[in-house]
């Protein structure tokens, strides 16, 4: 039996059919077509399906779409400007060269859009614990936390 | 997707009691962040969920006019750690609460959950055993509060019966008033594990911060179920706090039975336990204003 | 580089694949199965020296597989510096280490 689910996904209002037994992360990538949310160990593990729910990140596969009901996701589609263009957080990934094969890539992104979200700064240890939810095998983290720092700051006005 | 019969939304903890009354193999949900996963290992295959995700009153945490810590279930570790009243009354709870998974999981796992599991691993489950925490629970049959040190029944067992609800965390005020306190918890990477050990100590330190007037020691992953080391806090209470770091590990060790499994073995948890005590015991010694030489 | 600083800093400290007794996988998943998060890494640092290999299409060498490779040994000999306790099997997980430190008289 399937159920309706409304919610506002990358800020534009959403009606869609789901079933019940669906995770967030089925229904976004299946019926929504947004497939930036990744499956990485479907299980909560590695942080590639990481969205934002109610500004806050989550991972997608270990959450429920029924529990989505009347929220605000989003994810990295809804981070482009109108004509395309790329967000800060998007372009300090790709002029860091934080990205490899980029497949935990916008799980990353989600988190660096909560974190900069916060308006405050960070130190880098700080950092590493905001994304130690993220497995990475590419990169070491290291431009990763470069692009953080650099977006936090472009954020922060330094 | 899940394999999962069905999923009821409960409107409020009592119509999750009351859907739990009639179907006695439901199985109740919160933050989803053990039960899905036990889903997908196929564990819980094939259950009927009953949903108390979201429900207002069982979230959040209130000090009351007696100074009672009073923690709705459904907070998340991440509301602990952001508590106001926690990080005013009991910030060692929430230093706790910060070190489970990632910080992913801690925006969605529950404490009530990560109680209700029964697993010896549990993050918070060492901190409110040193803080002898009361659940309160609510069923068919009215309300009963159970004493933590009557929680905990076997691997993965709690005192909670069928169609009951845990509905609030209670620390009262003597149990955590004038106590500092400090949890380690020991993994094998600093984030995203199940601890190998958990220790969480809490001490109330004598007028002049020299001795250890009080001490209350628990672990996680030493045994079946997070358990209290009363050798350990009777053999320390009453030293001055450097005798207290150096002794209270290899006392504990009376006070344990860990297991070898293909995770760890016995040997390597006895030298954790032997090590961790002391020192949780000097960080919670250091938090209460104490100074230590070791 | 650091990728490759990445898998051999897993490789040397904790990653291995774990069996049973009969030959069934026990870690074949992403808890169990130690890849180090952000925090588990240290900062990794690249220089670069610019050679000219005449074999390599301008000049480049490879380098995929290299800084992977000696991570692994370069800490076992760090150990070994600090402690006089040379570990011959990987990975140097704290667990194996408190054995091999019992067995040299440290602990």
């Amino acid at each position: 039996m399937l159920e309706i689910l409304r919610c506002t996904v990358n800020g534009r209002p959403v009606e869609v059919a789901y079933d019940p037994r669906e995770s967030l992360a089925d229904t976004l990538r299946q019926r929504l077509g947004l497939t930036s949310v990744k499956k990485g160990c479907d299980v909560g593990e590695c942080g590639a399906c990481t969205v934002l729910v109610d500004g806050k990140a989550i991972t997608s596969c270990i959450y429920l779409t029924a529990w989505a009901e009347g929220k605000s996701i989003l994810t990295v589609e809804g981070l482009q400007g109108e004509n395309g263009e790329l967000s800060p957080i998007q372009k300090a990934f790709v002029e860091e060269a934080a990205v490899q094969c980029g497949f935990c890539t916008p799980g990353i992104i989600m988190s660096a859009v909560e974190i900069v979200g916060t308006g405050r700064t960070y130190t880098r240890d700080e950092l590493r614990k905001l994304i130690s939810g993220h497995l990475c095998r590419c990169t070491g983290y290291e431009n990763i936390l470069n692009a953080l720092e650099r977006a936090v700051n472009e954020a922060n006005g330094k | 997707m899940y394999d999962i019969a069905s999923l009821y939304s409960a409107s409020c903890a009592e119509d999750a009691i009351s859907e739990l009354a009639r179907d006695p193999e439901a199985v109740v949900i919160a933050g989803g962040t053990d039960v899905l996963i036990k889903i997908r290992a196929g564990e819980l295959a094939g259950c009927r969920l009953v949903s108390i995700h979201g429900i207002r009153e069982l979230e959040g945490v209130t000090c009351r006019e007696n100074g009672d810590l009073h923690i709705g279930p459904l907070t998340t570790f991440r509301g602990i750690t952001q508590s106001e009243v926690i990080r005013r009354c009991v910030p060692c709870l929430g230093e706790a609460a910060d070190q489970a998974g990632g910080p992913q999981l801690r925006a969605m796992g529950t404490i009530g959950g990560n109680v209700c599991n029964g697993v010896t691993s549990a993050d918070s489950a060492s901190t409110l055993m040193t803080l002898d925490a009361i659940f309160r629970v609510r069923g068919p049959d009215g309300q009963r509060d159970i004493p933590i040190s009557e929680w905990y029944r076997g691997v993965g067992k709690v005192a909670l019966r069928h169609a009951e609800l845990l509905t609030c965390i209670i620390i009262p005020r003597r149990h955590y008033e004038g106590f500092s306190g400090h949890y380690i918890k020991y993994a094998q990477r600093s984030a995203m594990d199940i601890a190998t050990l958990g220790v969480s100590c809490l001490v109330k330190l004598s007028g002049d911060k020299a001795r250890a007037e009080q001490v209350r020691l628990a672990f996680g992953v030493a045994g079946p179920v997070p358990m209290r080391a009363l050798t350990a806090e009777a053999g320390a209470a009453g030293l001055p706090v450097d005798e207290a770091i150096e002794k209270i590990g290899a006392l504990a060790l009376a006070d344990v039975n860990p297991r070898t499994s293909w995770r760890a073995s016995r040997e390597f948890r006895m030298q954790l336990i032997k090590e961790l005590s002391g020192r949780a015991l000097r960080q919670a010694v250091i938090n209460g204003g104490g100074a230590v030489k070791c | 580089m650091h990728g490759g600083m990445s898998m051999g800093l897993g490789y040397a400290l904790s990653e291995r694949m774990q069996y049973d007794e009969k030959g069934r996988l026990l870690n074949g998943n992403l808890l169990d199965y130690k890849i180090p998060t952000a925090l588990d890494h240290p900062e990794l640092k690249a220089l670069f020296v610019e050679t000219d290999d005449p074999s390599g299409p301008f000049g480049n060498k490879s380098l995929g597989e290299p800084p992977a490779i000696p991570v692994a040994p370069a800490v076992r000999n760090a150990v070994l510096h600090a402690t006089g306790v040379a570990v011959n099997s990987l990975p140097m997980n704290p667990q194996k280490l408190v054995e091999e430190f019992r067995k040299g008289g440290l602990l």
